[in-house]
C-alpha cells in the first residue's frame, strides 16, 4: 500500500486529537480577560452613567430654573395680594402664605407683620396672626406679636395675639396682659383669655 | 484544529495555545467573513498560519529556497509500506522528522493543500516545496521501512 494511501484511508485516526479538558477552563478565563475586560466594561457603564448623570443636571437645572420663575411669579402675585385694597384679597394672600410658603421669606413677613400693625380688618390680622406662627423662631415676629398687643384694641385680635404668645411661651408678653388684665375697659372675655395666657406663661 | 497546530509545532500546551489565541481572534475578526463562508476552515487556516508564525518566531526556522533543480524528479521511490502498520507508528515517524519535512508532508498529506498552497503559505516556490515534500517522504519511508525489518 501506497503511503499516501494509507494516510488517506486513516485520515479520521490522523486527524483525532483533542483539547484536553482543562483547556477549556483555560479558554474561558481566557474569553473572560479578551473579551470581557471587567476594567472596559465598568468604563463602558461609567460612560452611560456620565451621560444620563449629565441628562438628569440638564434636567434638574431645567426644572430649577422653571421652578424659580413659577415661584418668582408667584410672589409677586402674592404680594399683590397683600397690598390690594380689598380685604379679601389680602385675606386670599395670608391663606395662600400660609397654605404654601414653608420658608420665610423677608419681604413677605414685613408686608404681613405691616398688616398686623396697621390693616384695618380684623380678620386679615387674625388670619395674620396665624401665618406668622409658622415661624415660631423668627425674633423679630415675636417681638411684633408683643408689639402689636400692646397696641390692639379689637378685642377678637387682642385673644388671637393672647392665644398666640400663650402658644409661644413669651415671656415677654407678661408686661402688655397684666395692662391688659388691668385695664378697665377691657372685655371681660379678652382679660380671661390674658389671665389664662399668663398662667401658662408662668408655668 | 488543535490536531492541525499540534502536528505543526509538536508540542500540545503551544497547539491549545495557538487554538486558544485563533478562536479569540476569530471572535473579533468575525464580521470580517462572508456570510456563506465555511467558519470552519475560516478558523482552521487561521490556526496554521498561527501555527507556522510559532514555528518560524519560536523555534527561529526559516524554509529556504532551493535553487537546485528536481535532481531526483525521475527517479522512482518505493513508497509501498505494509498496510498491518499502526497509525501512531506512522504519527511517531512524520514527529521524528526534521520540521521542514514534517510540515510539508502534514500540510499535504493530511491538510490536504497543494503544492502551491503550501508554497504561499510558506512563501517557497512550488518547486522548492515539491522537492521538500519528495525528500521528506523519502525519509519518512526511511523510517517506516526501518521497522517493517
Amino acid at each position: 500500500m501506497k503511503l499516501e494511501e494509507f494516510i488517506q484511508k486513516n485520515k479520521a485516526s490522523f486527524r483525532e486529537e483533542k483539547m484536553p479538558n482543562k483547556a477549556t477552563v483555560a479558554f474561558e478565563k481566557l474569553l473572560k480577560e479578551k473579551l470581557h475586560p471587567p476594567k472596559k466594561q465598568t468604563v463602558y457603564y461609567l460612560k452611560y452613567i456620565a451621560v444620563a448623570a449629565c441628562f438628569a443636571v440638564i434636567i434638574a437645572s431645567l426644572f430649577w430654573v422653571q421652578n424659580s420663575e413659577v415661584s418668582h411669579n408667584d410672589k409677586t402675585a402674592l404680594l399683590a395680594n397683600l397690598n390690594a385694597d380689598s380685604a379679601g384679597k389680602r385675606l386670599e394672600g395670608v391663606y395662600k402664605f400660609n397654605d404654601e410658603y414653608e420658608k420665610e421669606d423677608e419681604k413677605i413677613i414685613n408686608r404681613l407683620l405691616t398688616i398686623l400693625h396697621k390693616d384695618e380688618n380684623a380678620n386679615v390680622k387674625i388670619a395674620t396672626v396665624d401665618a406668622l406662627l409658622k415661624f415660631p423662631s423668627n425674633e423679630k415676629i415675636r417681638k411684633n406679636l408683643i408689639t402689636a398687643l400692646e397696641n390692639e384694641t379689637t378685642p377678637l385680635v387682642q385673644i388671637k395675639l393672647i392665644k398666640a404668645l400663650s402658644i409661644l411661651r413669651e415671656n415677654r408678653a407678661r408686661k402688655p396682659l397684666e395692662k391688659i388684665i388691668n385695664n378697665e375697659q377691657t372685655y371681660p372675655i379678652v382679660k380671661n383669655n390674658a389671665t389664662l395666657a399668663m398662667v401658662e406663661i408662668n408655668q | 484544529m488543535f490536531g492541525s497546530a499540534l502536528r505543526i509545532v509538536k508540542s500540545r500546551e503551544e497547539a491549545e495555545d495557538i487554538v486558544h489565541d485563533c478562536f479569540i481572534k476569530g471572535f473579533e475578526k468575525i464580521h470580517q467573513i462572508d456570510d456563506d463562508a465555511n467558519l470552519g476552515a475560516w478558523l482552521k487556516r487561521i490556526v496554521i498560519n498561527k501555527s507556522l508564525d510559532v514555528v518560524r518566531h519560536k523555534k527561529k526556522m526559516i524554509w529556504v529556497e532551493e535553487t537546485l533543480l528536481l535532481e531526483q524528479e525521475n527517479i522512482l521511490i518505493e513508497d509501498d509500506i505494509v498496510p498491518t502498520i499502526s497509525v501512531e507508528f506512522v504519527k511517531e515517524c512524520i514527529h521524528k522528522l526534521k520540521e521542514k519535512y514534517s510540515i510539508i508532508l502534514v500540510l499535504y498529506m493530511i491538510e490536504e493543500y497543494n503544492h502551491r498552497e503550501i508554497g504561499a503559505l510558506l512563501d517557497l516556490k512550488e518547486s522548492t516545496v515539491r522537492n521538500q515534500y519528495k525528500r521528506g517522504k523519502e525519509q519518512l519511508l526511511a523510517l517506516l521501512k526501518n521497522k517493517e525489518e
